[in-house]
């Protein structure tokens, strides 16, 4: 009897629990969006998430972010939840484009509005997907525009060596902004990247000890150091300073860590290029929102870029 | 007979030994290509950069000779940094900054061997519980700093010289120096191998083995709180995943260097000979101009290596 009992106690709490999950997808309560976010805990992250967030309370959004930790099968499994939970839109910030095309076949499928976020997706797929992304070439090729002027007004017809610091071997941001600054570097055989490809996966000490070894290395024949984001910078300036090279080699940096303003305001940095996690969170959910309502939306919605210098920190927000 | 005494010996001696001679050879090969590499500035270069790496995994070798791995440092040292140079920005006496970071470093230690000792766990719970600790500790720096780069305040003083100049290079000695006088020379560190060879047959035998194995785990931490605040005063700043990947350095130091992965004995001048070759061999491929991609595979390489001869040198004194 007790055995009976204990059994219809437990159906009768299946079904009551199954009728509360129920009622919430039905009813007529704020929209849901989920975000599935590749770098979680990256320093660029927690803006832009907190830019989703914001975004998402004004447009009277309800948001739920999640940590992809740049794996792409568990981003699509996170997907895969989201859709079956009955979530009114999507924000996917892949970890690489390269795991994208499942994810992007699987979010076309079901139907539900979603956008595409930072990074970019695979070329395969990339014409299916709305985007909110920097144009990372762009970037790669206004850090170049800045070695150039830097060149132009410091060893103008003589020969400058660059040590350069990538971020991390493999992700199409790194690939990109290189890509870029060489297509940009090719008129000015000049300028040589003195080193090959060196990865500091966006950490300053890792950064610090590379930029030791390469003044160990190359000694003066680096005129000017270059690195992929405020982190390696800080990594970068503080093995200059060490070596008292500050002051005899130029710095250029993408990026807008609170750190990098305070190098460009003294000086010590020449200029860095924009990359607004603040704008580019709020813009994913604009466009997301206009998905939701059936309105129609550029196929890549630019994140704005271009250099900042010393005179032009008050117009950029920093992190 | 002595012939075959002679070969048998000359074959024990490279198996033990094999990595020193592959890095010797690493850094007579670079020399020659790049005389800059037998520089005293960047040997100096190479200590500092391996100090950090080498205090934590002084703290990692006791756990593994207690026949366990602590997979948490990485968390603490990350943990450490923030909380740091967070009381730093907000204006704390360097010396409270610096007892903070050792502070949760040495909390974080007492909580993981409290929670291994109590339930009498082997290695392979306290694998699991350290791994936990290692998401729940990151999960904790990430509060105070929301996720972001934090650039320290720093200025002259003692926090600065913590990482300043060769001062991470004294300290890492220092540690090196009477944590091996400790194993060594006392009863502390004859119980530490008796633990680490059979915990049973040490409790049997009267030792009091949980507060000896929440001690290994403290010291672990402690000196991941430490290498926690030397590497933020040497980069004057800290973010959330700065220890990230720092217990696999540890552990790959401690192998390298040729203690045993089982336990029950070892040495903290391996530890400091393995943290050398790493430091060393990353130093002469950056000097030797090798991209990150090869540089990685050579380090997975050695270490693979660094276990089959300490297998091989084991199985042929057997």
């Amino acid at each position: 009897m007790k055995k009976v009992l204990a059994l219809a106690l437990a159906l009768v709490m299946c079904v009551s629990l199954a009728a509360c999950g129920g009622s919430k997808k039905e009813s007529e309560g704020p929209k849901r969006i989920f975000m599935s976010a590749a770098y979680y805990t990256a320093p660029y992250g927690s803006p832009l998430m907190a830019a989703v967030e914001a975004r998402c309370k004004e447009l009277g959004y309800e948001v739920q972010i999640v940590d992809g930790e740049a794996n792409g099968d568990k981003q699509l499994t996170q997907v895969k939840t989201a859709v079956a939970d009955g979530f009114d839109g999507i924000i996917y910030w892949p970890g690489d484009s390269a795991s994208t095309p499942p994810v992007v076949n699987y979010l076309n499928e079901s139907g539900v509005p979603w956008m595409n976020i930072n990074t970019l997706p695979d070329d395969s797929v990339i014409d299916d997907c709305t985007i909110v992304a920097s144009d990372e070439l762009q970037i790669g090729k206004e850090l170049g525009k800045l070695v150039v002027k830097y060149y132009e007004e410091n060893f103008p017809g003589e020969e400058m060596g660059i040590a350069y610091i990538e971020g991390d071997s493999g992700s199409s941001y790194t690939i990109h902004l290189t890509q870029g600054i060489n297509e940009v570097l090719a008129d000015y055989p000049q300028i040589k990247i003195l080193n090959d490809h060196q990865y500091s996966n966006f950490d300053p000490t890792l950064s610090m000890n590379i930029m030791e070894d390469m003044i160990t290395k190359y000694g003066d024949d680096i005129d000017l150091v270059l690195c992929q984001d405020g982190g390696m910078f800080q990594g970068a300036y503080n093995a200059l300073e060490a070596a008292n090279r500050l002051g005899t080699c130029g710095i250029i940096c993408q990026g807008q860590d609170l750190i990098v303003k305070d190098k460009l305001l003294s000086g010590e940095l020449y200029a860095s290029v924009a990359q607004d996690p603040t704008t580019e969170g709020s813009l994913s959910v604009d466009v997301l929102d206009k998905l939701i309502k059936g309105e129609k939306v550029d196929h890549w919605t630019y994140t704005p870029t271009g250099p900042i210098f010393k005179e032009d920190v008050d117009k950029f927000s920093w992190f | 007979m002595e012939k075959r005494d002679f070969k048998s010996k000359a074959k024990d001696f490279i198996f033990s030994n094999g990595i020193l001679f592959a890095i010797i050879l690493l850094i007579i090969i670079t020399g020659i290509i790049e005389p800059s590499f037998f520089a005293w500035s960047n040997l100096l270069n190479v200590l500092r950069q391996i100090s950090v790496n080498g205090i934590v995994a002084c703290g990692m070798t006791v756990c593994i000779m207690s026949g366990c791995y602590d997979l948490s440092v990485g968390s603490i040292v990350s943990m450490t940094g923030v909380f740091t140079i967070i009381s730093l920005n907000a204006g704390t006496p360097d010396i409270v900054c610096i007892l903070i970071g050792l502070g949760i470093g040495l909390a974080a230690g007492i909580v993981n061997g409290t929670l291994i000792a109590s339930i009498n766990g082997r290695s392979g719970e306290a694998f699991i519980i350290t791994y936990g600790m290692q998401v729940v500790l990151g999960a904790i720096a990430l509060f105070p700093s929301k996720g972001l780069f934090i650039s320290g305040d720093v200025h002259e003083g003692l926090f600065k010289t913590m990482g300043d100049g060769n001062m991470p290079i004294y300290i890492f000695l220092a540690v090196a120096i009477i944590l091996q006088l400790v194993i060594s020379k006392t009863q502390y560190g004859r119980h530490l191998c008796y633990i680490g060879n059979n915990m049973d047959a040490a409790k049997m035998s009267g030792l009091k083995v949980k507060p000896n194995r929440i001690s290994y785990y403290a010291i672990s931490g402690f000196l991941a709180g430490l290498g926690g605040v030397v590497l933020c005063s040497r980069v004057t700043s800290s973010n959330p995943t700065a220890g990230l990947g720092y217990e696999m350095n540890a552990i790959a130091a401690v192998v390298v260097g040729g203690n045993s992965a089982s336990g029950g004995s070892g040495s903290i001048i391996r530890t400091v000979i393995g943290a050398v070759v790493i430091g060393i061999m990353s130093n002469a491929l950056n000097i030797l101009g090798i991209s990150t991609n090869y540089q990685l595979t050579v380090k997975g390489f050695l270490i693979v290596l660094a276990v089959a001869l300490d297998i091989i040198s084991k199985k042929r004194k057997s």
